[in-house]
């Protein structure tokens, strides 16, 4: 009996060693150093080499069944067509982790050949001495596209280079299109109250009290970091950072000295404090905002208790298809319109430092030049105009938010959504869809036809961002095309002194929840700024204008 | 003892996976402590990241945030702890004096379920109940009075935090109070009503006598508990606008530490409340064993 228990555990151990094993058998790709291809970045390698990579994965990537990361038609097309197998050491399903789960794979010493880093990440990584000068394989092994990405941006790439050499690739942005914030307003409710001009705050007052006296509740929608109310500044003057981004928590302006300071410090903040407190007292402002995060903000918008939020330009696919579904109405959806400012005025679009992460490369990656074909590939397929691609092809690539699959190797046009917004809109309103010559464009005009003609919620996203004259982008390439932009005065990262402060943002929020609360009066706000400077603003402004003030 | 061990070798083999795992994960974890005294850079590691002496405890000394949220957790704690053993007593003693056995159960569950429900489910309920147009506020309107602003206004939030804690969390203690007075000797009770001795009297010159060892020895052990005021109860319930109340050791941590990234602060302040609490542990066990003869070790 004994002896056939010992031999069943033993035959039980080996069963559950034998997928692992299997796993390992699935690399195929080789990790010894091969020589580079002759030819341009399309050339494959003849012999498979393997790359290893991290990724955070958003919460909406969805793959066919039986595909996952490792499997899916990116990874099959870079095996196919470059001889490169990339394989994940770990994915961080959601995008929630991944800064943690970097920082405990980088503490352990092994790094996987290509990942993203934030700024503060890519400074430790360098100082480390753990990455590879690209300057040659940027030049040697890139496409042509990505860096003349150069000629868009020519700044953003100075932020990953150290001393001269390139140890970083910014993986870029859509483009400033995607920047300008707008105030997204119920589109039925707003028909209903007979489509009034918007032009000054008393008009958004006005129409905010209607709705609130028609449909109960209360009238604009913001949460308890104040990332959504932040953005509303411009309706004032002020251009203020988003609290909830630890790496743009503040948006820096030049002052008539010439030195630079946080939007919070610029007179004009004290207006937007009082219009905030009034709107709170006048219920306006939920009185229960300050207990509100993202998630309850949004139950709220969806559940019709308020029918205004400041938003981005993707605030239809976080809230317009769930409105839709739970007001059981085509028309209940919100459309973005330009801030309202005092006097009627033209309101600015606020234009920050876009970049937030670089594509590294460990400086023990065997074969460096077989990331830069990654890159190269990924991009070409999203945003290169000479990129022809089979129905099949193109439902792989982006179907399901697979546009973002490539994770580490992903990298961005940073003209993409100016040049998208145009030929969508065109291809809209004439119906002719021949110069849809990217992916990219072909998804976002496949999914405004989707909600325009059958009224598929999940194509409210793009028709609400590009789909129409007064979209998000519409409204952004006005003030793009006009020049009605507000600038940072800090194009990059924040300086390595930030590192040496302990929230800052907390001094901030607290007091200017507690004015808007009524707690305290406005006149208090000297008392906060004060407290922030004494906390380490004053260390942040320093360091500020030492590093960015010749900028 | 060798021949001791050979007896007991399978119940030390029960401990060992309990052993390990406490090891791998609160022992070995002990040596990222120097974190606390570096420039931390995950890219140089523990061995070559820079060290800083104490610089990190300098820094957050010298933040008015940090001091208030030690004072906050102690607030917090105590107030925890008072109530809750007033509570669970007060309940036990009620539940004693109930004589039917299918009732008294009834209530022992009733009280006792809340403690089994995690903060992040607990949160959702309590932000609904408790706000300005939930069902409290409902009714203190509908008896003529201001709807109160339990979760967002300063002063109101920490004895939110305390008030809904007792209420979770006292059946517990009501399960532990109500065991000792079913233990207490019958012929103590037969003494009294020889005596003369109502239930009143009963009570307050048999029952909560009896009760004082075990109440002390609870109280006791709590204290070596105070600096952990409840992070993932406040975690969901506070907002910035309760920082100046409401911010704990453990909160403050988290968004400094994990939040923010700094890793190094965020380590000095774990472990200056490691230093405390481990301080207080000792205290109070010490004090368990003086006053109510308990011993650990």
């Amino acid at each position: 009996m004994k002896k056939l228990l010992r031999t069943l555990l033993a035959m039980l151990l080996v069963l559950s060693i034998m997928p692992l094993t299997a796993a390992f058998a699935q690399t195929i790709g080789t990790r010894e150093a091969q020589p580079i291809p002759e030819g341009d970045w399309k050339t494959p390698y003849p012999t498979v080499v393997n790359i290893t990579t991290v990724k955070g994965a958003g919460a909406d990537l969805v793959f066919e069944d039986g595909d996952s990361h490792t499997n899916n038609p990116w990874t099959r097309a870079w095996l196919d067509q470059l001889g490169i197998e990339v394989t994940h050491e770990w994915v961080d399903d959601g995008n929630t982790q991944y800064d943690t789960k970097l920082n405990m794979t980088i503490a352990t010493g092994n790094l996987p050949d290509v990942f993203k880093v934030n700024y503060v990440q890519f400074r430790q990584l360098v100082q480390a001495d753990l990455l590879l000068d690209l300057t040659d394989y940027y030049n040697e092994n890139l496409s042509q596209r990505i860096r003349d990405y150069e000629k868009t941006d020519p700044d953003t790439i100075k932020q990953s280079t150290v001393n001269g050499r390139i140890y970083g690739i910014p993986e870029y942005y859509y483009g400033i299109i995607d920047q300008p914030k707008d105030l997204w307003i119920r589109k039925d409710w707003y028909e209903d109250a007979g489509s009034p001009e918007l032009k000054t705050i008393e008009d958004f007052e006005n129409l905010a009290k209607l709705f609130m006296e028609k449909y109960g509740g209360y009238g604009l929608a913001i949460e308890n970091k104040l990332e959504n109310l932040f953005m509303t500044g411009p309706m004032f003057g002020v251009y203020l950072g988003n609290p909830a981004n630890a790496n743009a928590q503040y948006f820096w302006y030049k002052d008539d000295t010439g030195r630079i300071k946080a939007g919070i410090a610029h007179p004009e903040f004290k207006k937007a404090l009082t219009y905030w407190a009034k709107w709170y007292e006048e219920g306006i402002i939920s009185p229960d905002f300050a207990n509100f995060d993202v998630n309850k903000m949004t139950q709220d918008l969806v559940n019709g208790k308020a029918g205004m939020q400041p938003h981005y330009q993707w605030q239809g696919w976080h809230v317009g298809p769930n409105l839709v579904g739970a007001q059981g109405s085509d028309n209940a959806y919100m459309i973005p319109f330009p801030f309202p400012t005092e006097d009627g005025s033209q309101v600015l679009g606020q234009i920050g430092f876009p970049n937030n992460r670089v594509i590294v490369v460990a400086k023990t990656c065997t074969n460096p030049a077989a990331v830069m074909k990654l890159l190269s590939f990924t991009d070409h397929i999203m945003f290169d105009p000479t990129t022809k691609l089979t129905e099949e092809e193109f439902k792989g690539y982006t179907d399901g938010q697979r546009e973002h699959a490539p994770g580490s190797v992903e990298i961005i046009d940073p003209m993409a959504d100016m040049i998208q917004f145009e030929h969508v809109l065109h291809a809209l309103k004439t119906g002719e869809t021949q110069d849809l010559f990217t992916a990219g464009m072909q998804k976002k005009y496949g999914d405004s036809i989707s909600w325009i003609q059958d009224k598929n919620p999940g194509g409210l996203g793009a028709y609400l961002q590009q789909g129409f004259d007064g979209c998000a982008y519409y409204n952004s390439k006005f003030l793009i095309d006009n020049d009605f932009l507000k600038r940072t005065d800090v194009w990059g990262p924040p300086p390595e002194e930030f590192d040496k402060t302990v929230n800052t943002i907390d001094v901030l929020l607290n007091g200017v929840m507690e004015i808007i609360m009524g707690v305290q009066p406005v006149e208090y706000y000297d008392t906060v700024l004060a407290n922030w400077y004494a906390q380490g603003g004053q260390i942040m402004e320093d360091a500020i204008n030492a590093q960015y003030g010749g900028q | 003892m060798i021949k001791r061990l050979r007896y007991e070798w399978p119940y030390h083999a029960l401990l060992l996976p309990g052993v390990i795992l406490t090891f791998i994960f609160s022992y070995l974890p002990i040596y990222g402590i120097i974190m606390a005294f570096q420039d931390y850079n995950p890219g140089l590691g523990f061995i070559g990241s820079p060290w800083v002496g104490l610089d990190n405890f300098k820094l957050i000394f010298s933040t008015p945030q940090f001091l208030r949220s030690i004072y906050n957790t102690f607030y917090i704690s105590l107030f925890k702890i008072v109530l809750q053993t007033l509570a669970s007593v007060s309940f036990a003693l009620m539940l004693n004096e109930i004589r039917l056995t299918s009732a008294k159960r009834i209530y022992q569950t009733i009280v006792y379920i809340p403690n089994f429900i995690s903060w992040v489910i607990m949160a959702g309920i309590l932000l609904n109940l408790l706000a300005t147009d939930g069902m409290i506020n409902a009714l203190i309107k509908a008896m003529g009075g201001r709807p109160i602003q339990f979760i967002s206004n300063r002063s109101i939030f920490p004895w939110t935090i305390i008030i809904t804690d007792v209420w979770k969390t006292f059946g517990f203690g009501t399960v532990v109070y109500l065991a000792s007075i079913t233990s207490i000797d019958p012929e103590l009770y037969e003494a009294a009503v020889i005596d003369g001795a109502g239930r009143w009297k009963q009570t307050r010159y048999v029952t909560i006598p009896m009760l004082y060892p075990i109440i002390i020895l609870m109280v006791v052990l709590s204290l070596g508990n105070v600096l952990n005021a409840g992070f993932d109860q406040v975690f969901n319930l506070y907002s910035p606008a309760v920082f100046p109340t409401g911010d704990i050791i453990d909160t403050f941590v988290y968004r400094l530490g994990l939040q923010n990234g700094k890793y190094a602060i965020g380590t000095a302040v774990g472990l200056f409340k490691s230093v405390i609490s481990c301080t207080l542990i000792s205290l109070s066990l010490y004090i368990a064993y003086r006053f109510a003869n308990y011993r650990v070790f």
